[in-house]
């Protein structure tokens, strides 16, 4: 028999890989917001095209599954149909931009508005999984820092961010404690996104390809974005109305939609949006 | 073992749904969930301790076993279906056992500070056994689930030292309910 599609093992990575990256994912459930290490494959498209997320969806794909992927919550981009139609054809699972007929969900940088639930999974794609980087460059002292719980330093960062600006200027990326435990980067999604990973139904996963790095975070966990009693946490958005669908509580992108540059604020989560017209 | 497998007929998508089957178990610990029937299985290996085996381990992975499990032909289907090597000491990745085989806990790989996920995965053969209720918390539980689990699990608290520990299936025929190290087990 020969036919190109068969050249694939299912789901494109060997099994070897797959178990490797299996049990990195035992392990990133068992321990909330921790990093755990795996050795990162070549996949068929660049790093920065989520390699890291392919690899994990790879990993827990199953004939049955219905994926859905999204890029900025449109299903529509090049990033999210080219990653799409790769599973389509190398697992032949079922595709949707449906979001509650969806099992497997890989996203970059939005997090549904559609609540999940138990039997879904969420995988994100993560160009930069150490929250502390940006403070400690060195991989081996940020894992001492997280080692000792040693945040000192981000409160820092963040409280110099509100004497600055007057108030916490992080608008992606913005960092969570998971599990009263580790400081977790949750990928960057606005931080209007973070409350939907506070005790969420769905099972959450992080892959970094790049980096290397495989994290998670069970379903029914803390997790909390940092703050302080005086500048609390506020999960902001931009105050306006959907032009589309007219929805007030949903995440916003301001598009362009002519050639004399007339803008519109519409959902972003575009299923969402097209699921509230009606 | 020249014989055509009688399980895993499709090694790449039964591995695939096992795994997710696994993945639930201890993302939702203390929920019973059930993997697919095989047969075939050397004794006393059960269907879930098997599955478990098969999706996790590979020639790069240290087996422990208890006592009733060390017999050729649970080790020969072990080398043959895995290539995993068995081991004599009690640090290795995996272990499979009678709860009274695996005790102490502690004695597994816990991890460490800076890698708390080299740690080992147990399972507990035969979980029906010697039962006590329990109540359980923790992350995966949505409100406090009140279980029947081995009495003496009560010991894996001395293996525990959140973020530090060991995650544990329980197993019986082809059932499996994980408790991941975060789960707190109270009586
Ligand atoms: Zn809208």
């Amino acid at each position: 028999m020969s036919n190109s599609e068969e050249d694939f093992n299912f789901a494109y990575l060997d099994e070897q890989t797959k178990r490797m990256i299996r049990r990195a994912l035992i392990k990133a459930i068992c321990i909330p917001g921790y990093q755990v290490p795996f050795a990162s494959r070549e996949m068929p498209m660049p790093y920065g095209w989520g390699t890291g997320g392919v690899q994990v969806t790879a990993a827990c794909l199953q004939e049955t599954d219905v994926l859905k992927v999204i890029d900025q919550g449109s299903d529509d981009t090049t990033n999210a149909v080219s990653i799409r139609k790769f599973f389509e054809r190398v697992a032949g699972v079922k595709t949707t931009e449906n979001t509650g007929k969806a099992s497997v969900i890989q996203t970059r940088h939005r997090i549904p508005e559609q609540v999940l639930s138990e039997d879904q999974i969420l995988v994100y794609q993560v160009p930069i999984p150490e929250p502390l980087r940006f403070l400690e460059p060195r991989e081996t002292e940020t894992r001492v820092m997280h080692a000792l719980e040693e945040y000192g330093l981000m409160h820092v960062k963040l409280y110099e961010d509100i004497s600055i600006n007057g108030e916490i200027s992080t608008a992606y990326a913005y960092p969570v404690k998971v599990n009263d435990r580790y400081i977790m980067d949750p990928s960057p999604t606005p931080k209007f996104d973070n409350p939907k990973m506070n005790f969420c139904s769905a099972i959450q996963l992080f892959g970094a390809g790049r980096e290397q790095r495989i994290y998670a975070v069970p379903p029914y966990t803390k997790v909390i974005s940092l703050d302080f009693e005086d500048y609390p946490f506020e999960a902001s958005r931009a105050e306006k109305t959907c032009e589309i669908c007219g929805a007030t509580n949903t995440y916003l992108d301001e598009v362009v939609i002519d050639d004399k540059g007339t803008r519109m604020f519409s959902c972003s989560d575009s299923d969402y949006c097209n699921s509230q017209k009606s | 073992m020249t014989n055509p497998l009688p399980f895993f007929q499709d090694q790449s998508k039964d591995a695939a749904r096992a795994f997710r089957i696994a993945l639930k178990a201890m993302a939702m610990p203390g929920k019973i969930q059930n993997f697919q029937v095989i047969d075939g299985l050397p004794t006393p290996l059960s269907i879930a301790g098997a599955t478990l085996i098969l999706v996790f381990c590979d020639f790069n992975t240290k087996i422990f076993l208890g006592e009733t499990f060390r017999n050729k032909n649970v080790e020969d289907w072990i080398n043959f279906y895995t290539g995993a090597k068995i081991s004599g000491d009690k640090n290795v990745d995996f272990a499979v056992g009678h709860i009274e085989e695996l005790l102490p806990f502690h004695e597994f790989p816990i991890g460490t500070d800076e890698y708390p996920d080299r740690s080992a995965n147990i399972v507990i053969e035969n979980a029906s056994k010697d039962v006590k209720s329990f109540s359980l918390n923790g992350p995966g539980i949505k409100e406090t689930l009140h279980v029947e689990l081995p009495e003496k699990i009560i010991e894996r608290e001395s293996a525990i030292s959140f973020p530090l520990g060991v995650d544990i299936f329980l197993a019986k025929e082809n059932f499996v309910m994980g408790l991941p190290r975060t789960t707190m087990v109270e009586t």
